[in-house]
Parts: structure tokens; sequence; C-alpha cells
């Protein structure tokens, strides 16, 4: 058994604070929601704090809460774009000073892996450090990768999260493609699901979490993931049958979380997900968070927080279950990548 | 459950296949010199360990339906392809399609190879390019796998130039756990201004072939590549099919530095350990090491030191980053093929170009072409920036 046992959550929801309430849910308008950062102030050096890119700074300043005083075994990180920013930066250093002499601090700053080795380095810990950069399921696949970890025996406490910085330039790319919706378009967080165009507001975040094969008082269990590639007329039957594949009914499901986005082009998708769970809670948080490849670590980090407590109304769409036992999240990026996560009350 | 390489393919600066890399490692012939493909101004000042084919032979070979399908795509995912489909050849293609294969994959700078256009892109400064769906380093993994029809389990490795190790690692963990049956590994990076001016900026590139584990060695080359190898259970691997078995591996963070091993060799001793644990071998069973290598003064000296603190006497053992250069996201994958050579044809390539040892070391590597040598058990050295470490163990059967 797998069990959620901490985690830290910053998001464009004042998440960091702990348990969301709904006098403190913040609406989002236009097309971006940034992410409400905590003062990193006494926890990252500020020497090192200065020269990091967003998406460092989001998952070290919450990673770093979850390493304090703890013996982990691993520090597993899911970033679909990594530090784009910093990317970007260097491509123009490349191009303003025609590969000239550079300075290299963006270059390192902007691998991907940069979160999960600056977590190393700066809690000292040796033990296994990946990081996945599957778009989206680069979260999906941290988690698997942790989770199998722990079976195999070479862990029993692993860090373990998904992080995006949102930057001007994956914004500008991805806009390009209609991915995110045009300015003139206003929407905010209670009309984006009755949008009736392309593309999705743009969001950031990191989550993280400690997995460990022991239960805490609040623990949640992490029971399964499963993931598919590629787009499909309906998603249904493939979440029929995994379901089957681990003896659940439809009717055992007592809440779903899913990633819809307000894209007109992914509803029928969501559509297909949620017709198959008539009496579960319904659950949503792209119109509060924004959308980005990492954004199933959100959604499991509102999981836990619905199985351990309560999470504001502004998330809900459906209620009338009143005990939840289980959640079932699903998410999908673009249509052609899609991720289920089980998690459980223990 | 016992995990079989059953397929390999490669494109590299030394062939552009699998006969042709074998070929080039026997005779020596280093595929490091001036780049006739690559746009920068580095091309002319630096050698690099180019594949030899132009963008446009790569897409040739792609044939027609796959071309059109591939509208944008990058000499990355054009390497990508070439790798792949030489490393599923020997496999039934619609066994591969399905939820039961999975892959997993591995770059550094995927698509960033087109720099300029991603800067026009990223700051709008040109309609919207053909290319927006190929930058990122898994857009390679997402186009191979709709061409395949690959539905289950497909990932993405970037742990800089230890990516394809844990790439590898990561395949033979689902196999082992029951998810999938079989799975294609590898990575691919091809090269960009991106990474020739990070690298030139951090001055550790040479201005000639790079010398590993030599005294006078002064800096890496960069080099492009794709590797894939095909990776199935026990149960379904075909006798006929086995070109060795993948033992074990290991996985570290070094914890010292964002761009540099630590002098002690601490992130090398943690994941070459943890291979040979994995593996469940002692460090005496090691026949041969394929090592990391890259002739940077840090590397080199770090990477002898953690492996002689374990292995006291160290076996033969080679750099083929003297024939490549570093390939980035694609090195653990091009040398986990040449290690398969080595076990397969029980023979040992040269690392070119050493002359005389690092002190206090005084260790030689392996200087010529080495044929009828006992192979067993070969391990195979990765580590990245960010203190990313990874070793992997490859048996004969």
């Amino acid at each position: 058994m797998i069990y959620i046992v901490d985690s830290f959550c910053i998001s464009p929801q004042p998440s960091h604070e702990g348990m969301l309430r709904e006098d403190s849910v913040v609406v989002m308008t236009g097309n971006k929601c940034k992410a409400i950062e905590p003062n990193y102030q006494g926890l990252i050096p500020n020497s090192l704090l200065r020269r990091m890119g967003k998406a460092v700074r989001m998952a070290v300043g919450s990673g770093l809460h979850l390493l304090k005083d703890q013996e982990i075994h691993g520090i597993i990180v899911g970033t679909g774009n990594g530090g784009l920013e910093d990317c970007v930066k260097f491509l123009m250093q490349i191009i303003d000073w025609e590969e000239g002499r550079l300075t290299p601090t963006n270059f390192v700053q902007s691998t991907a892996n940069a979160s999960a080795g600056t977590l190393a380095l700066l809690s000292k810990n040796k033990h296994y450090n990946a990081t996945h950069v599957h778009k989206g399921l680069s979260f999906d696949n941290a988690l698997l990768d942790a989770q199998m970890r722990i079976e195999e025996g070479k862990g029993s406490r692993i860090l373990v999260g998904g992080v995006e910085e949102l930057s001007t330039y994956n914004f500008n790319i991805e806009w390009q493609r209609d991915r995110f919706k045009k300015e003139e378009e206003t929407v905010d967080s209670n009309t984006l699901f009755d949008s009736k165009t392309k593309g999705a507001i743009a969001g950031e975040g990191s989550c993280f979490f400690i997995l460990s094969d022991q239960p805490t008082a609040n623990a949640v269990q992490l029971e399964w993931t499963a993931q598919l590639n590629g787009t499909v007329p309906d998603i249904s039957h493939w979440v029929k049958e995994v379901l089957a594949t681990r003896n659940l009914a439809l009717e055992d499901i007592d809440a779903i979380i899913d990633g819809r986005n307000g894209d007109i082009d992914l509803n029928n998708l969501y559509q297909q997900f949620t017709s198959l769970f008539p009496a579960a809670n319904q659950y949503a948080y792209k119109h509060l968070t924004g959308e980005y490849p990492s954004s199933s670590a959100f959604a499991t980090w509102l999981g836990a927080q619905l199985l351990t407590g309560e999470i504001p109304a502004s998330y809900q769409l459906k209620g009338g279950r009143k005990s939840v036992k289980n959640v079932l999240i699903y998410n999908s990026y673009l249509g052609r990548q899609h991720g289920l996560i089980f998690l459980s009350k223990p | 459950m016992r995990v079989f390489v059953t397929g390999i393919g490669i494109t590299s600066a030394i062939g552009n296949n699998v006969t042709e890399n074998l070929d080039s490692l026997r005779a020596g012939r280093s595929g490091i010199g001036t780049a006739l493909h690559f746009d920068s101004k580095y091309a002319e000042l630096l050698p690099f360990g180019e594949v030899k084919m132009s963008d446009e032979e790569l897409e040739r070979e792609l044939g027609d339906e796959l071309k059109a399908n591939l509208k944008g795509c990058t000499r990355t995912d054009l390497l990508a392809f070439k790798a792949f489909q030489e490393a599923i050849s020997q496999h039934d293609a619609s066994q591969i399609a399905g939820s039961e294969t999975a892959l997993i994959s591995a770059s550094t700078v995927g698509g960033m190879c087109l720099t300029d256009q991603l800067y026009r892109d990223a700051n709008l400064q040109t309609p919207s390019s053909i290319h927006t769906d190929y930058y990122s380093a898994s857009d390679h993994n997402l186009a191979l796998a709709k061409a395949f029809r690959i539905t289950g389990i497909c990932n993405t490795f970037n742990t800089a130039c230890s990516a394809s190790a844990n790439a590898i690692a990561y395949g033979a963990r689902l196999i082992k756990s029951g998810r999938v049956k079989r799975a294609i590994v590898g990575g691919v990076d091809s090269l960009a201004k991106f990474t020739v001016n990070g690298f030139n900026a951090l001055t550790i590139l040479s201005e000639s072939p790079c010398k590993s584990f030599d005294a006078a060695r002064n800096g890496l080359n960069l080099g492009e590549a794709a590797a894939f190898l095909v990776l199935e259970g026990e149960d379904l691997a075909k006798k006929d099919k086995i070109l060795a078995e993948l033992k074990g591996y290991g996985n570290a963070n070094d914890a010292h530095h964002a761009s540099a091993l630590s002098e002690e060799g601490d992130g090398v001793i943690a994941a070459v350990q943890s291979a040979l644990e994995d593996a469940q071998l002692t460090s005496s069973e090691i026949s041969h090491i394929n090592m990391h290598g890259t002739a940077t003064e840090n590397n080199d000296y770090c990477e002898l030191k953690g492996c002689i603190d374990i292995f006291k006497k160290l076996p033969p053992f080679c750099s083929t980053k003297t024939f490549t250069g570093h390939t980035l996201g694609a090195a653990s994958a091009v040398e986990a093929i040449y290690t398969i050579f080595s076990i397969k044809h029980q023979e040992l390539y040269p690392n070119l170009n050493f002359s005389a040892p690092i002190a206090p070391f005084n260790v030689e590597p392996i200087i010529s072409y080495t044929p009828n040598y006992p192979v067993h058990h070969v391990l195979s050295n990765s580590f990245g920036f960010s203190g990313n470490c990874s070793s992997l163990i490859f048996s004969k059967v």
C-alpha cells in the first residue's frame, strides 16, 4: 500500500497556506492565472533565490518544506516544460550576441532537471533522482515512478511533485495554436466552463507530495494510476476497461475530479467521462488554476484535500453523496494524453 | 522476471545504422570532425560528432506516409524515427501497436535545435510556424507513439546527460512489475545552437577531438544521435532474437554542484553500487566498463576516482565518446548498444586519442580494438547536470 502522507501546493489559489477555504477563493479573469507564491525567505538562501527561474523556485519552495527533518529515499519531478523562461532568455542571448561569449546561468537553470537537482543539492539527498518531461503525463509518470520504487523495496518515503511555470514564451507558443483563449474574450472562473471557443486559460503551479509505505493519521491512499496515449473517439470505453481490471464498478466511485478547461474541443471528452458516474460528486479546478501540462498534480492535491477534509464549493460542480471514500481523477492534455489517478481513504 | 534486449537501432556520427556503427568501432574510425549540416558559427570553429545525413536525406528515408504526418518536425524527430524503425525492424509492427508495449524515451534539447525559429515563435515575431508542436523534449516520443499506434505507457526523461539510462531502466521496471510486456527505450538529441552555446559558456568544449581519460584532456565535443532498444520480458523474448540481458540499473544524485561532479565521486559511487546491488553482482564480476568519459577535467577525474574506489583494480574501460562526441540525452542508449556489441561479439573497442594517464590514478583505457575477449557483464555509466548519475549493467545470456 502506498500513501500520500504530506503535501505542499503552490497555485493561483492561496493553497500554500494549507486547506482551501471558500472565502479565500480567488476568481480568475483574463487568460492567464499566475501562482500566488509564498515568501521563500528563510527557506531558500537569497543568493540562490535570485538566480532561480520560476519553475525551479516554486518546486524548491514547495519540495523543501517536505524534505525537512525526514529521511527521503528519492526525489522525482514531473514537468512538461521545465524552465522555459530561462531557455528563451538563453536563446535571446544566443541571437542578440550572435553566439558570442554568453553567461551560462540561464542555460543551467533552463534544464528540466534543475528542480529535482536543486532539491537534492539543498537537502543533501543522494538517493534516486529523476525528472519526467512527458507533457501532460509528466506528473502521472513521476507518480508511477515513485510507486514502482516503493513496490520494488527501493525506498519507503519518496518526494514526488509536478511543477510548471507560466512564461510569456510558452504562452505565446501555445497561444498561436489556439490552446489559450484570446485576450478579447472575457472569461472568468464563473463563466469558463460555458465558453464556446477553443483554448483554455493558462496556469501554473507546483504541488509536491511525500509518498510512503506507512500510513499516518491524515494519510490518503494512492491506489493506482493509468494512462492512455493518443486521440480516441470515446474515452468512456477505456475508463470502463481500466476500472474493470481493478475490479471496480462505476457505482463504486464516490467522487470524480476532471480536468475540463473551457476548451470547446475537449468538452465532449469530459462529458463522456462524467456521464459514466451520474451518482458521484463532481469537481473541477482549471477555472481556478488554469491549464498546464502537469496540472494533474493539483488535481491529486485537491483529491487528497477532499478525502481528508473539505474543499470549497467553488470547485464543486455537483454534490449529493455525503460520504466520499474514494476519488477518481481524469485529466486529458489536448485530447492526446489521458491520465487516471485513483485515491482512497485508508 | 528477467529482461532481455531483442532489438537495437542506432544513428550516430559513426554510422547511420547498427552495422555501420559496429564497423567504425572495430576500425577505430571516429565520427568527430567538421560539421556540414549544423548551422552555427561554431560549425567552423569546433569539431562535432555530426550524423552524416542531411535533414532531406533523413526525411527521404521516412517514406511518403510518415513524411506527410510529420510536417514541421525537426532533425531530432527525424533521427529518432530512423533509429526507432531499425530497432523494431525484427519485430512485427502490429504487435508493437496497442497498450502492451511501453515507449520510454529521453531528450534534453528536443526540438530546440530550431533555435532561431523557436526564438521567433516565442516572441510572436512571425505568424505561427509549422514547428510549434515539435519544440519540446517529449515531442519526438508523442510523434513515434502516434505513428506506431503505441497507446499504453509512454514517458520521456530529461535528466540531462543520463536521461536515456533512466529511460532504459524505467522500461525494464515496467516489464518487471508486470505493467507491460515490452518496452521500446532509448533517446535522441541533435546538434543545436542552444546546447553548443550553453556548453561553450561553461567553457567545457574542446577545440580538438576529445581526449577522454588523458592527462591533457581539455573538454568535450558535442555530438548527435538517436538510439533505441527493444526490451522484452523472459516470457515474451524469442531466444534467437536475444542480444543481451539488462541485468541491473542504479540511479543516485551527487548533490554537489549544478554542473560538476564531486571530487570524491559520491554520485558515481552511489550509482555504480546501486547498479551492482540491483544486478546482484560484485565488482569483480564486471568484465568491462563503458565510461561516461566526456573528457572534461572534472568528469574524467571524478569518474575514475569513484570507479577505483569501488573496483580497486579497474577492468578494461573506454569512453566511446571519443568516436561519437557527447550525444547528451542519447548518450546512454548509444553506449548501451556499444556494450551490447561487446557482449555479442566478445570484443572491446578502443578509447581514441589517449596518450598519457591522469595522475594520480595512472590507469590506461583500452587503446586498440581487442577481439576474442571474454565479456560477461558490462557496466555503462552516465552522469548529467544537476547531479544526475546513472549506471546500467548488461550481461551475456
